[in-house]
């Protein structure tokens, strides 16, 4: 397994780099991300050629526009725009019938690292999965599901108030277990 | 301003990208303005950036190829506009120096000691210039094999990396705590939260055909789709799913367009009840 608060410092220093137009830079954070980025299209697409799409344009997006990122956790803020680029792909497929795509608004500011510093895939899927299913299923369908609230509340027969409490909980209890497993 | 649960939890959600456009954008101008807001969206915003990660974690295989494609093409995009390298950008050669002119002479003479200097300062530039150019082949040169040490240091890393996946792969098919679903073709297999399909018999399928899996997650009514992929020529397939095993009710498999379908087209050539 990676060294994730490695990567993450140099995941900052490369961007750096690849600022001033540096290949290198760029190569390597591809080296440490592509997974990421791959595997978020992947799972909202379930479409290998479309995902490896939109792991190109992530990527070119970064060397095009690398100011995108201000700072923070780079994952954290690569595996996001991953997201909302495989949506995109979705919405100019225009063929989901049940219901709208969400629109993620990202606002203009640089996030609490606390919660962010230290993650790897293998630390998210646990504390994922110590959460009850009940809190866990909706966070799941809203993240990689490419589906709004109100579709996530008709497809598991639940009351929209109850899944948006249950969303809230369980990101709170996932920002607690990260914190947690970060102390450890 | 204080807030109710009620509103808080749709800031849970705005956090989560989960909303629709009308009520995001609404959402969105309050929250900029509301520092109780603010902080609520920061504290989650992070966790549900974090969930992205899992499906890192849960990314069956990205194969060599595949990625060495994709990186390929991206390198030979940005390599257009990348700054050229230190070998690239080598100083200009200073001018080559005439000899000093004698003090006054016959003219022949002094044509024959501008002809020799001519002579001298041509196969000093000639010399010059292969130098250069032998410099800059052997700069790059280095630069290539600068590149290829790195490849095969990230290479290296990789193959670990993905031994280690291997392992933790193997390791959850061969558990005695795996839960082992029969199906005429083979089976389904759960284990430490993964869900593989062992499948053989399985029949040579159109170029624009594939196989896809289907999971049926626990209390939904619909199954949703699930990952793509072919059998080997000996009609075998040994395939994770990217879902969390404790998610699910039910698994599927139907032939499919290449690309997947979102709704299955085809009779399933199973439905599996996980349980």
């Amino acid at each position: 397994m990676l060294n994730e608060a490695r990567r993450v410092e140099e995941a900052s220093l490369l961007m750096a780099r690849v600022r001033e137009r540096d290949a290198g830079a760029f190569e390597a954070l591809y080296d440490s991300y592509h997974r990421l980025v791959y595997g978020i299209a992947a799972r909202i697409l379930r479409d290998d050629m479309a995902a490896e799409d939109v792991t190109q344009s992530v990527f070119l997006k970064l060397w095009s526009a690398p100011d995108a990122f201000r700072g923070g956790n780079f994952g954290a803020w690569l595996a996001r725009v991953s997201r909302n680029r495989a949506l995109d792909v979705l919405r100019s497929r225009g063929v989901r019938e049940e219901g709208e795509i969400p629109t993620d608004l990202p606002l203009d500011i640089v996030l609490d690292e606390l919660v962010i510093s230290r993650l790897d895939g293998a630390r998210v899927r646990e504390a994922l999965a110590s959460l009850p299913l009940e809190q866990r299923e909706p966070i799941e369908l809203g993240f990689f599901g490419g589906i709004t609230h109100e579709e996530i509340s008709r497809r598991t027969a639940t009351p929209l108030g109850t899944i948006k409490t249950r969303i809230r909980a369980g990101l709170r209890r996932l920002r607690a277990s990260l914190e947690t497993g970060m102390a450890q | 301003m204080t807030h109710d649960d009620e509103f808080l939890d749709s800031i849970a959600v705005l956090a989560l990208g989960a909303l629709p456009a009308a009520e995001a954008q609404a959402l969105r101008a309050h929250v900029e303005s509301c520092e109780e807001c603010m902080a609520e969206y920061r504290a989650l915003r992070g966790a549900a950036d974090a969930v992205g990660y899992d499906a890192e974690a849960g990314l069956a295989e990205l194969d060599e190829v595949r990625s060495a494609r994709i990186r390929a093409n991206l390198m030979r995009t940005i390599r257009q506009d990348a700054v050229p390298s230190a070998a690239a950008v080598r100083p200009a050669a200073g001018p080559v120096r005439a000899a000093p002119a004698p003090p006054r002479r016959q003219p022949w003479v002094a044509y024959l000691a501008i002809a020799a200097s001519l002579v001298v300062a041509l196969l000093s530039a000639v010399n010059n210039v292969a130098l250069r150019s032998q410099h800059g082949a052997d700069q790059e040169r280095i630069a290539t094999l600068q590149q290829s040490l790195d490849a095969q240091a990230k290479s290296t890393s990789d193959l670990r990396n993905r031994l280690n996946d291997s392992d933790a792969r193997l390791a959850a098919l061969l558990s005695p705590a795996g839960r082992h679903f029969a199906i005429p073709q083979g089976q389904v297999i759960e284990s430490g939260g993964r869900i593989f399909l062992a499948l053989h018999s399985l029949p040579a399928l159109a170029p624009n055909r594939v196989y896809q899996a289907w999971t049926l997650a626990k209390g939904a009514k619909s199954v949703a789709p699930s990952i793509t992929f072919r059998a080997g020529s000996d009609g075998t397939a040994l395939v994770e799913l990217p879902e969390s095993a404790g998610n699910l009710a039910a698994v599927a498999l139907s032939v499919e367009p290449a690309g997947g379908s979102r709704q299955p087209t085809s009779k399933p050539s199973f439905v599996r009840k996980l349980s």
